[in-house]
């Protein structure tokens, strides 16, 4: 049913927005007869098309149909067969424009096929190489061996399934839940682990807090990071209709150009942490982090850890974090936008997303995308090499110390004994 | 007619213990000096042909071996037994490879190898539990059921090659251990027809390294099977893992002299027969030419490669007959029918550090190792002789039908249709103890690989081709057959010692 070789396949990208650099959507080609279109590969879309025939100029009811996706590699003049799903359930849809309006894909290879395996994608900051994406059937590594390799292990829940419908007499079926949705913080402030201490007492993790938490679809069909309108302005934003002028987002998962406003955000940390009642939210999350690090920065100058990240005089266990910057191209939409609307179509009342992350947001990260590790899926992410820390900083998750005698290396530092807690 | 306490109704080989005559302690001495002074081996690809005992068990013996061979023979069980076994193994493994055109890597060229020579040796008393072991307890309850409990290694691989050897890049060294852990239960249908089962848990074991090509797909720029261009794969698990869960369940019929029995042994369930091992104790070794020697280094911890090989284990059908002669003599067939075919690749996903990315770009962190077997057929016929109450003895000859076929045969995988004399010999001490022991000798026919199922030239037209799927070179590379060749000779000499001990209370 599915054939790949667990080589990376080279991809093209669209632009990230109408004029900009070629650092958008992921795109690959399909067969198609003699034809070898474009083919968005696309994390955000709970769906894979492949329309049989020309586009038409209205949009009819969505059909189904039992197909195959030959997908070729799509960089310089060779079209090699790479990967191959047949069987597949595929949507009789056109994917539109991607990027920009003369980015056209036939269709798009999405969430319900990829949610299969796990996806590592290369995207490069330079749009002259090539991205690649390797499928894999699994990433069979544990969290704690890959945070001891260097890598920042942000878990997610997948979202989007939508049962079964009949409409029209068509026989549409039901979508399993493939959207990968994370927690993030936006716009926290720059931290640097020589900078000032950030006092914080029992009791006070939410307020020390800094930046707006967020909940963001990662999609490898869009290039800018997309954010819904009320979400900016919860970022300090204003202004978040388009101004004239300014250009739309063109996106696989909606058949029209979306007007937008075009921002950037100084800095997104996705940040790793359960979604329980408990969890005080990303941005107070990464507070936390950042003063545990800081700590562990200072020990030998006699730091100790915050007495609202300490419980039972031992330090709390650090999550994960990427931290991606700066100054990110983004995309503000309206809330009541398609694209909003689809990403929250399936939990109308449950927590909201606000937006989508692109590619370009992700521009010299590697990633994989463990869709496969029950019961959540993980963003396993690090830093290209040498990259500075306000562009990219993965941090894996550190676990705290019990009492003296032990030993840990985090943070990128030397392997560290243990720290009292601060008296609060 | 009365029976020994805890030991079955039977057969020739049982018959006479009613005597109770004890054997002669210093007959019994030499027996086992003169079997253990022969160096021990053996060995198919991963099955272990003589599970519990080596010359008596099978489908239609009542005895704990029949967790394995048959568990409804286990309804023949009477009062309780205790038994254990021992096997040592050795196996002596010869590679002749035929030189290669240096250009291409393909036979038939100038550059020729030293004979290769692999060895192996395995034996219970090991941890991870190692091959060749049984121990089985169990009773027989009420007259129409019979329980158990044993453990026993239903598969295992063990062999070892120099460092440097020219197979390296199909092996350096395996040590492959399934550890079963089974119940049992028998039910007497009627008098004469009874059935078993014997649900178990498989916990596996593995260590396996072999050198990755990394020129291969560019021989021009270090040539072919450029030892400088070798990355070594060391993959090995941390102790035994999660168990997987499988299933053996037999009928056996008796009618006045004639025993048969059927079984069946599943492969891991819920699986498809797939075993999956996280290798947590691996190591990865940048080829001479790399520029990061050690990717430990920038970490600082080793190891600092972790990952999961994946293999199908095979399922078995097992029939026999036995046939009582006599008082005295029992004439047994055994045929097993081994579903190898399932075992076709090996799998193998690493992960290493993020701060150098070697693995996945220059080093491959996803292989494909080729292994295409194909069922294999495994027949034997046995004699088992009592000429006195406190002593039997038995010859077996044993053949079995080729694991792999000749093409795919390389270091990792050797194998050829094999004859095999087997003697066992039984005493019995007191009214409650019988001590066997048995000694096979496996010879497999020489196998001559003239064109190779691995094609270096595969790699190197794939990759010039940008991994295109479509082509047969490709497709070639995807099986995992892209490797340097394996043409050669392979000669195989395998010595197996079996030690027994029964206890009936």
């Amino acid at each position: 049913m599915f054939e790949y070789d667990s080589r990376p396949i080279d991809l093209q990208r669209a632009p990230s927005a109408p004029g900009g650099s070629a650092l958008g959507a992921t795109l690959a080609r399909v067969k198609v007869g003699s034809d070898t279109p474009l083919f968005v590969v696309d994390t955000g879309s709970l769906l894979s098309s492949l329309r049989r025939g020309v586009c038409p100029t209205t949009t009819p009811e969505p059909v189904a149909y039992q197909g195959d996706i030959e997908l070729l590699g799509a960089w310089g003049s060779q079209v090699p067969l790479r990967a191959s799903f047949r069987g597949v359930t595929l949507f009789d849809l056109c994917a539109g424009a991607v990027g920009d309006a003369d980015t056209q894909a036939a269709g798009v290879l999405g969430g319900d096929i990829l949610r299969n395996f796990s996806l590592a994608f290369a995207l490069p900051r330079d749009p002259a190489q090539p991205a690649t994406m390797t499928i894999y059937s699994d990433l069979p590594a544990a969290d704690s061996d890959l945070a001891a390799d260097g890598y920042a292990v942000v878990k997610f829940n997948l979202r989007g399934s939508t049962a079964a419908a009949t409409a029209s007499g068509n026989g549409r079926p039901g979508l399993p839940s493939s959207r990968v949705v994370m927690r993030a913080c936006g716009n926290p402030p720059a931290f640097a682990p020589n900078g000032p201490v950030a006092a914080c007492k029992t009791g006070e993790v939410e307020v020390q807090a800094a930046g707006t938490n967020l909940l963001l679809a990662l999609s490898t069909g869009h290039g800018p990071l997309v954010l819904s309108a009320s979400a900016w302005q919860r970022l300090g934003g204003d202004a978040p209709a388009p101004l004239p002028g300014e250009s739309a987002l063109y996106s696989p998962l909606v058949a029209n150009p979306i007007p937008a406003h075009w921002v950037t955000v100084s800095r997104l940390a996705l940040v790793d942490g359960d979604s329980g009642d408990l969890w005080p939210g990303a941005c107070a999350e990464l507070a936390r982090v950042r003063r545990i690090e800081w700590t562990l920065a200072n020990q030998d100058s006699g730091a100790c850890f915050q007495p609202c990240d300490v419980s039972g005089g031992v330090a709390l266990p650090a999550a994960a974090y990427l931290e991606i910057g700066s100054d990110l191209h983004a995309a503000i939409i309206s809330d009541t936008s398609d694209l909003i609307i689809s990403l929250n179509e399936d939990f109308p009342s449950g927590a909201q997303v606000d937006g989508v992350i692109g590619t370009e947001a992700l521009a010299g990260v590697p990633i994989e995308i463990d869709y496969i590790t029950q019961p959540q899926g993980r963003l396993v992410a690090a830093c290209d090499p040498g990259v500075d820390r306000q562009k990219c900083w993965a941090a894996p998750r550190c676990l705290g110390l019990s009492g003296a005698g032990q030993t840990h290396a985090c943070f990128g530092l030397p392997p560290l004994g243990f720290a009292p807690a601060c008296p609060n | 007619m009365g029976t020994l306490k805890g030991f079955p109704t039977p057969p020739a080989m049982v018959r006479r213990r009613q005597s109770r005559r004890t054997p002669h302690a210093t007959r019994i001495f030499m027996t086992a000096c003169v079997l253990m002074g022969v160096t021990p081996a053996s060995a198919g690809p991963l099955d272990d042909p003589h599970v519990g005992s080596l010359g008596f068990s099978g489908p239609t013996t009542g005895d704990l071996t029949a967790v394995y061979w048959n568990p409804a023979a286990l309804g023949m069980l009477q009062g309780n037994q205790f038994m254990f076994g021992a096997s040592l193994r050795a196996t002596r493994v010869t590679v002749d490879r035929a030189p290669i055109d240096p250009m291409t890597g393909l036979p038939g060229g100038t550059r020729g190898f030293p004979s290769a020579s692999g060895h192996g040796f395995e034996q219970p008393i090991a941890w991870p539990p190692g091959p060749g072991g049984f121990l089985g307890v169990g009773a027989g309850v009420a007259r129409r059921f019979a329980l158990a409990l044993a453990t026993y290694t239903p598969f295992s691989q063990k062999l070892s090659f120099d460092v440097a050897t020219p197979t390296r890049y199909h092996l350096v060294s395996v040590d492959s251990r399934q550890l079963a852990l089974v119940s049992g239960l028998a039910i007497e249908l009627t008098d004469s027809l009874q059935v078993g089962v014997a649900p178990g848990l498989l916990f596996s074991y593995g260590h396996l390294v072999f050198d990755e090509d990394t020129a291969i797909d560019n021989p021009s720029t270090a040539g072919v099977e450029d030892p400088d261009a070798a990355a070594r794969y060391d993959l090995a698990t941390a102790g035994t893992q999660a168990p997987s869960y499988f299933v053996v369940g037999g009928i056996h019929f008796r009618r006045a002299a004639w025993e048969a029995g059927l079984a069946y042994a599943s492969a891991p369930l819920g699986t498809g027969g797939m075993v999956k091992l996280a290798m947590e104790r691996s190591q990865v070794t940048p080829p001479a030419t790399a520029t990061t020697p050690d990717l430990c280094s920038l970490v600082g911890h080793s190891p600092c490669v972790s990952g999961e090989m994946s293999y199908r284990l095979p399922d078995l059908f097992t029939a026999g007959v036995t046939w009582h002669a006599t008082r005295h003599l029992d004439a047994v067939g055994i045929v097993r029918w081994i579903r190898y075919g399932s075992y076709d690749q090996i799998k193998i996903r690493v992960v290493g550090p993020s701060s150098d990315r070697l693995l996945g770009s220059s080093l491959p962190d996803q292989l494909t190792l080729y292994r295409g077997f194909q069922d294999s057929w495994d027949m034997r016929v046995r004699l088992v002789h009592a000429p006195l109450p406190w002593f039997r003895w038995s010859g077996t000859l044993r053949m079995e039908t080729s694991a792999v076929p000749e093409a795919n045969v390389n270091a990792a995988a050797v194998d050829g249709f094999k004859l095999e004399p087997a003697l066992a010999v039984e005493f019995t001490l007191g009214r409650h103890l019988r001590i066997g022991a048995g000694y096979a000798l496996t010879w497999m026919f020489p196998v001559t690989v003239g064109t190779s199922a691995f094609n270096p030239a595969a790699a190197t037209a794939c990759a010039a081709a940008a991994g295109d799927l479509s082509l047969p070179a490709c497709q070639t590379r995807l099986a995992g057959q892209a490797r340097p060749t394996a043409a050669g000779s392979y000669k195989m000499l395998q010595q197996t010692l079996a030690l027994m001990t029964t206890l009936g209370f």
